[in-house]
This record gives structure tokens, sequence and C-alpha cells, in this order.
């Protein structure tokens, strides 16, 4: 296991790391979702060509796949890739477990991905020349595919949040299988259905070739395929249920941002639920380009809510029980405490000449180490904002106390000196970074910043403790 | 002379390189259609030849097939060596930062330009700016993997690298390895054309094929030939290896660099025959191809052992060791026997499929 000091960090400027990686992953979810359920859409549109049930089904088909190579395939697969080298850049620490754990099952992933590429392009490129049941078989591959590659993945990203009995036993399965596994994936499915129908609705209306009839009967059908979405609050619920409870806490009131994303999600999703059942489905209504795009934007608002939730939800690890969000492994921190988290850092800062002390310096490395992946200095969830009003001991105890300060906090994985020069860092800073700092190294403050570590020892705030 | 590497090497790590390296072929092969398709066609486009003939527009046609193909090919090797070289290949990553992240735009870019391209071939200012816009993307893109790989193998300038703040990994020693796989991407791409050319993927008529693989035998030959010059340096000498390096790999690299130099010979072979039959015989398609698949081999051998070379094997290897006690392996395999049939599944079905009228 590497020492989580022992990569080079990078600072992302006013912007919190946190907020990177889960734009681009929302970005990610989304086209990906549409690939899987778009692939299962059109090989239910073929069904539909081949038995007669829909005359149009062929010529909107050819359409919808140009769409979704172009979209899905191009930006879906390097989105794809930019997941990865995203996850290096923001936490390599947590990428890095998680290929150890899983490369298998990641090498298993890649092979369905290889498929559904192949067939996907095998349609693309010579779909309008080839017979009915060849064009099925090959759509059918890509769908199997494409919801091959949601399994294996799903497995992994939902063990990071409820790792289970793997946490004992390393027992890869039972990590795979975890808790959230089987309501994940199939909330995930239904999303992709419902992203995929919402794209047919867009795109039959660009289509200049179709009548309004055509349009409306290719909707109805779409939204038939979308029905699903009925058992959405169920699944949803089944999810929530299937959370730890802390992290249920979080997205249930404890957290106002978490629980205000999870109400939007909830709320967006009840609105496309509903138009999909009773408008499209049941009164057979027509709908245009515009409300069929927004209805579409919708659902990427749901999306985005939803994964917020479930990144934020794993606070303060980013794998449950093993890792926190800074990389430090739980098992270290008792460790660090007394070794330093700052002393095995091979990397020197670019811009110690700034500091006036070395005091600031170690400062710096500190907050670099321990809170740089969620906080900026001045920027989004800046520590001068959130600590600058305390008074000097409030910031020295707090910090020492941070998981209780805070649940979705780790605790503190380093020494009082580390943690005093950092509380100096966030003075410095918020008096308007002066040429001068006078270095702060009472031993008595020291000791009490060593008592109040003690206090707070070093489990996270679900532990207990704290009460 | 032992040919046994990767095979020789203590086991996980040997299973995990092995991966590695197939995958990597897979990436290369595909990466080399897509680096020397683009130059060629940006070449053809700038000097204003009006060539529509068989070479640009089958290029133009499975340019983006090739981009799309060369990526998801690269997924697996970009987890093999996140498995190998982890610590390696992380600050590599993070020391590049956003140059590194930066190939992700500019493929997306390149990608859509490439559709752009086939979509509009004809328009020829357009697409002489595309296809150089392409070409350059691309170049980027290889830059950056070669730059990455260089980094990663250089512990003793991480620390300086970081401390910086460069954004570039400034050693002259990139530009020559650029130049070496763009020599020997150009004639691959030659040749997986004249493939594609002579078994009628693009259409091309017989004496149109036989055409462009005459035009473009004397280009492939003399860039084999440069990355034939060039490979010396970029895989041994003091541009990749100091006397210390040297010392540790002992020659171990050496059969491979003869091994690469067969397949170049058995390549040339392959197209000196090419552009004298009519019809492709099947003895000119495997002399080619097995000698390109050789000289890959060879070269993507050496290259790793100077890695291997360069770090410390012991910890690496006790590192496999313990990364090899997770399960999924079993599952792995029979997926992946299920993928290679189901892969020679959709190539006969398809192609049984083409050669029926539709009912
Ligand atoms: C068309 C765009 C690309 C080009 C031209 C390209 C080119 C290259 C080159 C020249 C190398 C060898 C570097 C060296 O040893 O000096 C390489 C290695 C590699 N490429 Fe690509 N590449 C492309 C896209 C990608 C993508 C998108 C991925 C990932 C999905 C990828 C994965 C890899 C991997 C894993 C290696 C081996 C790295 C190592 O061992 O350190 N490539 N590529």
């Amino acid at each position: 296991m590497n020492d989580p000091a022992s990569f080079p960090v990078n600072d992302f400027g006013p912007l919190m790391k946190g907020l990177v990686i889960g734009g681009l992953g929302i970005f990610h979810v989304f086209l990906a979702q549409f690939a899987i359920g778009g692939g299962m859409l059109m090989a239910y549109f073929q069904w539909l060509a081949m038995h007669g049930r829909e005359p149009k089904a062929r010529l909107v088909l050819d359409s919808y796949f140009r769409w979704l190579v172009l979209v899905s395939f191009v930006t879906g697969a390097i989105t794809g890739v930019a997941m990865w080298f995203t996850s290096i850049q923001i936490s390599p620490a947590t990428i890095g477990v998680m290929v150890s754990e899983f490369h298998w099952v990641w090498a298993t992933e890649w092979l369905f991905f290889w498929v559904e590429v192949l067939a996907g392009y095998a349609f693309y490129r010579y779909g309008k020349r080839l017979d009915d049941r060849t064009r099925l078989a090959l759509l059918v591959t890509y769908s199997i595919a494409g919801w091959g590659s949601l399994f294996w993945i799903n497995g992994i990203l939902s063990w990071q949040l409820t790792p289970g009995e793997w946490v004992a036993t390393h027992d890869l399965w039972a990590g795979f299988f975890n808790a959230t596994f089987w309501p994940s994936l199939v909330y995930r499915t239904i999303a992709c259905g419902v992203i995929a129908g919402l794209v047919m609705a867009v795109i039959v209306n660009t289509m200049g070739e179709l009548e309004r009839e055509d349009r409306r009967r290719l909707v109805h059908h779409s939204a038939r395929f979308m029905l699903p979405v009925v058992v959405m609050p169920l699944v949803g619920a089944w999810f929530l249920g299937a959370f730890p409870e802390d992290s249920r806490a979080w997205v249930t009131g404890a957290s106002v941002a978490m629980t205000l994303f999870l109400n939007l999600t909830i709320g967006a999703s009840a609105l496309i639920g509903g138009y999909v059942v009773l408008g499209l489905w049941k009164q057979r209504l027509f709908i245009n380009g515009a409300t069929a795009t927004l209805l579409l934007a919708l659902a990427f608002g749901a999306t985005a809510g939803g994964e917020f939730v479930r990144e934020g939800a794993r606070k303060p690890y980013t794998i449950r029980e093993v890792l926190y969000s800074n990389s430090i492994r739980s098992d270290d921190v008792a460790r660090l405490r007394v070794e330093g988290c700052t002393s095995g850092d091979p990397y020197p800062l670019r811009d110690a000449a700034q500091y006036p002390s070395e005091q600031l310096v170690k400062g710096a490395l500190t907050f670099r180490n321990q809170c740089a992946i969620c906080h900026t200095m001045s920027g989004v969830n800046a520590l001068e904002h959130l600590m600058g009003a305390w008074t000097l001991d409030q910031q020295r105890m707090n910090v020492a106390k941070l998981q209780w300060t805070k649940g979705f906090m780790p605790p503190f994985a380093g020494t009082p000196e580390e943690l005093e020069a950092l509380v100096q860092l966030v003075r410095w800073e918020s008096a308007g970074r002066p040429a001068a700092w006078e270095t702060s190294e009472d031993p008595a403050v020291l000791a009490q910043i060593r008592r109040w570590l003690e206090e707070a020892g070093t489990g996270p705030a679900s532990a207990g403790g704290g009460r | 002379m032992s040919l046994s590497f990767p095979f020789d090497l203590v086991w996980p790590t040997s299973g995990y390189v092995v991966l590695y390296l197939v995958t990597l072929l897979m990436h290369a092969l595909f990466m080399s259609y897509v680096l020397g398709g683009a130059l060629a066609v940006a070449f053809v486009r700038l000097h204003g030849v009006r060539e529509n003939g068989p070479v640009t527009r089958t290029f133009i046609d499975w340019l983006p097939f090739a981009l799309s193909a060369a990526i998801t090919a690269g997924v697996a090797p970009l987890l093999f060596v996140q498995i190998l070289y982890q610590r390696e290949f992380y600050t590599a990553n993070l020391l590049s930062f956003h140059r590194w992240m930066s190939i992700l735009p500019v493929l997306i870019g390149a990608f859509y330009l490439l559709y752009l391209l086939k979509a509009r071939p004809h328009a020829r200012r357009l697409s002489a700016a595309v296809a150089s816009a392409v070409a350059l993307s691309i170049l980027f893109v290889a830059w950056s993997w070669i730059e990455n790989h260089m980094l990663s193998l250089n512990p003793s300038v991480w620390a300086k690298q970081y401390e910086s703040g460069a954004l570039a990994y400034r050693d002259p020693a990139v530009f020559l390895r650029l130049a070496f796989w763009v020599a020997l991407a150009l004639p691959t791409a030659f040749w997986l054309l004249v493939l594609q050319l002579r078994f009628g993927a693009s259409g091309a008529k017989p004496e149109e094929a036989l055409f462009a693989t005459r035009r473009l035998a004397p280009v492939a030959l003399g860039f084999l030939l440069v990355a034939a010059a060039l490979a010396p340096f970029v895989l041994r000498g003091t541009w990749s290896l100091s006397s210390v390096d040297e010392a540790l790999l002992d020659g171990a690299d050496r059969p491979y660099l003869v091994l690469a130099a067969v397949g170049v010979v058995l390549t040339l072979g392959g197209w000196l025959r090419a552009q004298h039959l009519p019809r492709l015989s099947g003895l000119c398609v495997a002399l080619g191809s097995l000698g390109l698949a050789l000289t890959w081999w060879g070269v993507l051998c050496a290259r790793e052992l100077i890695r291997l070379a360069r770090l410390d094997l012991d910890t690496l290897t006790r590192r496999h060791a313990e990364l090899a006690t997770s399960s999924g392996l079993f599952v792995f395999l029979v997926f992946a026997v299920l993928a290679l049939a189901v892969t020679a599944w959709i190539f006969r079905r398809v192609s049984c499929a083409l050669r029926q009228p539709v009912g």
C-alpha cells in the first residue's frame, strides 16, 4: 500500500476537487446510461419492426443509432477514460485500492466494453445492409454487453459505500455483492431506460420525414419502454434502506445540501415518471421537441442529484471503514498522530518562499495532505471562511476533534505540532498574509492539543465517541 | 539467446506483464492506424493532391472507428499498467496534471473532426484544415503518452519536476521517441490499409488496390528503415538508459531487438511481394503481418525490459504477489473466452449477412 503522502498533490485553485470529479462523473454516468438504455430501446424497436407493429421503427432506429454512436460512443468512452484519469488526479490512493482489489472485475468489465463497441460499430456501419435477424442479434448483443459493463462497475462503486463483510474477510465476492449492489443496479437499469426513452422523444422531433401521428406513436412505444419508472420510488426506498445508518442520516436531514439534492432528485424523477405514465402512455399525448428536451434536462438534473447524494453519502470515507476522503487509511491515523503526516512527504511546496516561517510551510503541507481534497484556503468551501471567525482555542479544539466538529470529516491524522501549524496558517491567511508571522510553539498549547486529540480518539464520528 | 520474456518472470508478475503486453499490442496496432492514417491524410490534403483515391478514402472512412478501437483497446493496458506500476504511473500523471488531462478534450475534438472529415470529404480547404488539426491532435496525444512514460521511469526527477510546477517534461529523448513511434506507425498503418484494400473492405477495385500498394510500398519501406535506424538510440544507449541501467539489463533486451529486426526483414519481404502480385497470396499476407507482429512484439518486450531494469523488481514482484490474492481471475478467463467467441461470431455473422441479398 502506498503511503498517502507519497503522491504529489495538485492544487485545483478555487475549485473543490470533489466538484471536479463529481461534475465529470455526472456527465459520464448520464451518457453511459443513455448508451445502455439506448441499446435496449433499439432492440425493442427492431423487434417492433420485425413483427410489423411499427412501420417507422426501422427508420427511427437507424437515425437514433447514429446519435447513440456520435454522442455516447465518442464522448461516453472518452469520459470513461477521463473518470479514470480524474480519479488518479483527485485521489490516487482510492483508485489504487479499487484497482488493486477489483482488477479482475475491471478486466472482465473491459471485455464487455469491447464487445459493446464491436457490436455497436458493426450495427452502425452495416446495419442498413443486414437482414432483420442479424440486426436484432447485434442490438441484443450490444445491449447485453452494455448492461453487463454496468453490472460489473456497479459492484465496485456500491462496494465503496457498503463494503460489508469484505472489510473483515477481504472476500472479493462478499464485497462485490454488497448491501447496495442490487438496489443500485435496478435503480440504474430503470434510469437507463428512462433516459433512452426521453432521448427518443427528442430525436423523433428532429426527423422531418415523420408526420405528427408517427411521432405520437413512436413516443408512445418509448413510453411503454419507460414504464418501469413506476417502481422507482420503491427501488429508491430499498436503496436508501440499504445505506449505512449514518449515511442515511446525512441525506435525510443531517446534511442540508445532501437532503436538498435528494429531494430535488425525488421531485424531478416524480415529475418525469408522472408525465411518462399519465401523459405519454395512458393519454398517448403528443410531445414536441422543446418539452422533450426539457424532460431530458430534468432527467439530467435527477442524475446529477442522485450522483451527488451517492458520492456525498460515503463521507467521511471514500471506501467505507478503510480509506478516509483524504486518502488516509483508518488504520494509519494512530501512527500518523505520532509520526506526522508531513514528514514522509517527498514533494516540496511550490510556493514555499511565500510563507514567512517554517511553521507556516508545515501548515501548508498539513493542509495539502489532510484538507485540500475537500477544502480550499479561500475559494469554494474555504477554511478561511469556515474557521476564520472562530477564536484561537476554538480553532485548535475543533480541528483536534475534527470528526466531532462535523461528522463528514475524518479524524485529524497528524501531530499536535502539525495541527498548530495548520491553525496558524489559517490565521495568517485570514490576516491577509502579512510579511511576518510569529511562530507559536508554547508547550502548554501543544499539550492541550494532544489532550483534545486523545479525547477525540482515532475513529470516525460514527464510532460514537462524541456522544 | 532467450526469448522467454515475460514468461520467465516470477508468477504473478509474468501473468500481469503478458496481459499488459498483449493488450498493449492491440492498442499499438489501432493507434498506429490512427497516427499513420491521420498523418497520411493530412499530408495528402495539405499538398493539394486531388487524391480521393482508395488510400485517402479508406483512411477517412475508417479512422473514426480506428480511434474508437484504439481507445477501447487502450483501456485494458491502462488497467494493467496500474496493477504493474501503480506508483510510477500515477505519479507521472499527477506531475503533468492539466497537460496530461488535456489529452481527453483533444481526443474528443479529434473524434468529431474525423466525423466531419468523413461527412465532407470533398471540401478541399476544409478537409486540409481538418485533417491537419486531427494529425496534430493525435501527435499531441502520442507525445503526451511518451512523456508520461519517460517521466514514470525517472523517479529521481519527480520532486524537482513537482516543485518547478512545469507541466511538460523536457527531455530531448521524448522527441526522438516520438519520431520512432511515428516511423513505426506509418508502415503499420499502411500495411493494415493494404490488407483492407486488397480484401475489399473499402470497396476498392483490384487494379486500384494494386496501384495504391505500389505507391505506398516505397514510403512504408523508407519509414521502416528509419524506425530500424532510430531503434538503437531509443531502446538502448544513453537516450533511454544510464550506464547503471545498462549493467542491470545485461543485454537481456538484445534478443528482442534481433526479433524486431527479423520482423522488419519479413515485413520488407511482404511489401516487396505485395507490389508485384495482382492478388495477395496467403504467403504474402503472412509475411507482412507476421513481420509486423514480430517487430512490435520485439519492440514492446525490449521497452518493458528497460522499465523493469530501471525499477526495483523485488519490490514490484512482492506487490504483485499481494495483489494476486484478490479473486476474480477465473471469472475473467471464462468471460475472455466468451468475448473472443462473441467477437468471432460478430465477424462471421456480419460477413455472412453482407454476402446475402437483403430479403
Ligand atoms: C489515438 C490516440 C493515442 C495515441 C496516438 C497513443 C499513442 C501511444 C504511444 C506512442 C505510446 C507509447 C509511449 C512510449 O512508450 O513512449 C502509448 C502507450 C500507451 N497508451 Fe496510447 N495513445 C493513444 C490513446 C490512448 C488512450 C485513449 C489510452 C487509454 C484508454 C491509451 C493507453 C495507452 C497505454 C496504457 C500505454 C502504455 C503506457 C505505459 O506503459 O506507460 N492510449 N500510446
